[in-house]
């Protein structure tokens, strides 16, 4: 009987907390980044219950806060590299490591380091990402020059990514699983979600699952509807590819042939006079097979 | 203990046990700035005192221990604002909380909670709300279980008085509830 007064109390629990996010992890690096009190000195003090061991940390408090903000204080203010943290979030699991990447913009060294530290020889680079290819792994350096397609190279090894990264939704947790006791030498990729203005390194098709036109029918539109269709999905700007060369305007009564985001916020349209594509250098960008259903 | 394994071992307990702890002081701070302190002063309490630290299911309690009593000098203004978690802090600021589930039973009853006094809504919210039974509580609170289910019975008696006072139907399962324990008392 008594539990059903519990049980009505229990139905007005409030929502619990966010759980485990980015900034609970930077927590643990902060608190870790200190030494543990040494056990003969923690040993003398009575349990945590006693008010004794309370008014003792009051003051290790202070010492503590002294020594953050000694040591991190042009990060604290927002004007630093902020306290030292991994790149890397790694634990194991079922005879795989899970290796998640919390510093999306760390040095590669730092992630390299981080990785030998488990006796694996990988090199891991993050580059920057349309939508739809955030989280997503290659083989080898992507090239880098002109704007590279998306095109092959993912892995069909036992290497894999960490699943749920599909969709153009930001934040978006990225990571690898790689078995115990990998050891072949392996130079591996991951799309990264691009800073403000980035120009992306790994381009999608802009109609392709994930990217901002998907299951529009875009394209042999006209430029101007193409233009308002890309602005009502948060795509405020756009460059052109015509048969003379780029320009950075064209007559909205133009026909839009294909189109890859470039970065965050910026379009770059393959347009022409007339339905015909025009003839440029470069791969073409592949249809998006649009199924309604899994957009 | 070397430094490397009081890191694993701090990060298996900060793992098993963040969530929870987060939510404990959550529920009972009305601020991201507090919940953010709160957090960050009981894992690094936990951090500080890593070889101290017990076992097993006992842990998490400790912890709750050290989160209640960093909650109470919150709330008599005796503690200070951390340099640490300022990311969690944004995160929580920016967080939402979602809106609590509606409904007029609820309602009473949190009504009726809120009349209780500080003791009595945390004797029950550790039993309704993190799941903790007599022995734990007892554990958690330094008393024996025999003050624990004495305390819970006249804290859930209050309850009851309390649905009563706020015109809630659900006074009869106050009544209910108190009845069985009416000769242990």
């Amino acid at each position: 009987m008594r539990r059903d007064i519990d049980h009505l109390l229990a139905g007005t629990a409030p929502a619990p907390g966010p759980g485990m996010t980015r900034g609970a992890r930077e927590l643990f690096e902060e608190i870790t980044s200190h030494a543990v009190e040494e056990p003969e000195t923690a040993g003398a003090e009575p349990g945590p219950g006693s008010p004794r061991r309370w008014r003792r940390w009051g003051l290790s408090v202070v010492a503590a806060l002294v020594a953050a903000l000694g040591l991190a204080g042009p990060g604290f203010l927002g004007l630093g590299a902020g306290p030292a943290a991994a790149a890397l979030d790694i634990r194991q699991e079922n005879g795989f490591y899970v290796v998640m990447v919390r510093d999306l913009y760390a040095d590669p060294e730092v992630y390299q380091e981080q990785l030998r530290g488990l006796g694996l020889n990988v090199s891991l680079r993050l580059v920057p990402a349309s939508p739809s290819l955030v989280g997503r792994i290659w083989e080898g350096t992507v090239r880098t020059g002109g704007e590279p397609t998306a095109e092959g190279g993912r892995r069909k090894d036992a290497i894999e990514t960490i699943d749920g990264c599909l969709t153009a939704d930001f934040p978006c947790a990225i990571g690898l699983r790689i078995p115990v006791g990998y050891t072949k030498k392996i130079d591996i990729t991951l799309g990264r979600r691009g800073r403000e203005g980035e120009r992306y390194t790994l381009i999608a098709s802009v109609d392709a699952p994930g990217e901002p036109l998907h299951c529009t029918g875009f394209r042999g539109e006209r430029v101007d509807r193409v233009i308002a269709l890309l602005r009502s999905r948060g795509v405020p700007d756009a460059v052109f590819v015509t048969a003379d060369g780029d320009r950075a305007t064209v007559p909205g009564s133009w026909y839009v042939h294909e189109g890859v985001l470039r970065s965050a916020g910026s379009a770059r349209l393959l347009v022409g006079p007339t339905h015909s594509r025009p003839d440029v250098p470069g791969p073409r960008m592949r249809g998006d097979d649009c199924v309604k259903d899994s957009s | 203990m070397g430094p490397p394994e009081r890191r694993r071992l701090f990060e298996e307990i900060y793992e098993a046990h963040y969530s929870d702890l987060l939510t404990y002081v959550w529920r009972r701070t009305g601020s991201p700035d507090d919940a953010a302190d709160a957090i960050a002063e009981t894992f690094t309490t936990a951090w500080r005192r890593i070889d101290e630290l017990p076992e097993g299911r006992e842990t998490r309690l400790w912890l709750y221990g050290v989160a209640r009593r960093v909650l109470a000098n919150q709330r008599r203004g005796s503690s200070r604002r951390t340099a640490l978690a300022t990311r969690l802090r944004a995160e929580l600021t920016a967080w939402q909380d979602p809106a609590p589930t509606a409904g007029h039973d609820r309602d009473a009853v949190r009504r009726a909670f809120r009349l209780l006094g500080e003791r009595d809504r945390e004797l029950l919210a550790l039993v309704g709300w993190e799941g903790l039974d007599t022995a734990e509580i007892a554990t958690l609170l330094g008393c024996s279980r025999g003050a624990v289910r004495l305390r819970l019975h006249r804290a859930r008696r209050r309850l009851a008085r309390n649905l009563k006072l706020v015109g809630s139907d659900l006074a009869t399962y106050g009544v209910r509830a108190t009845e069985p324990a009416k000769g242990t008392s």
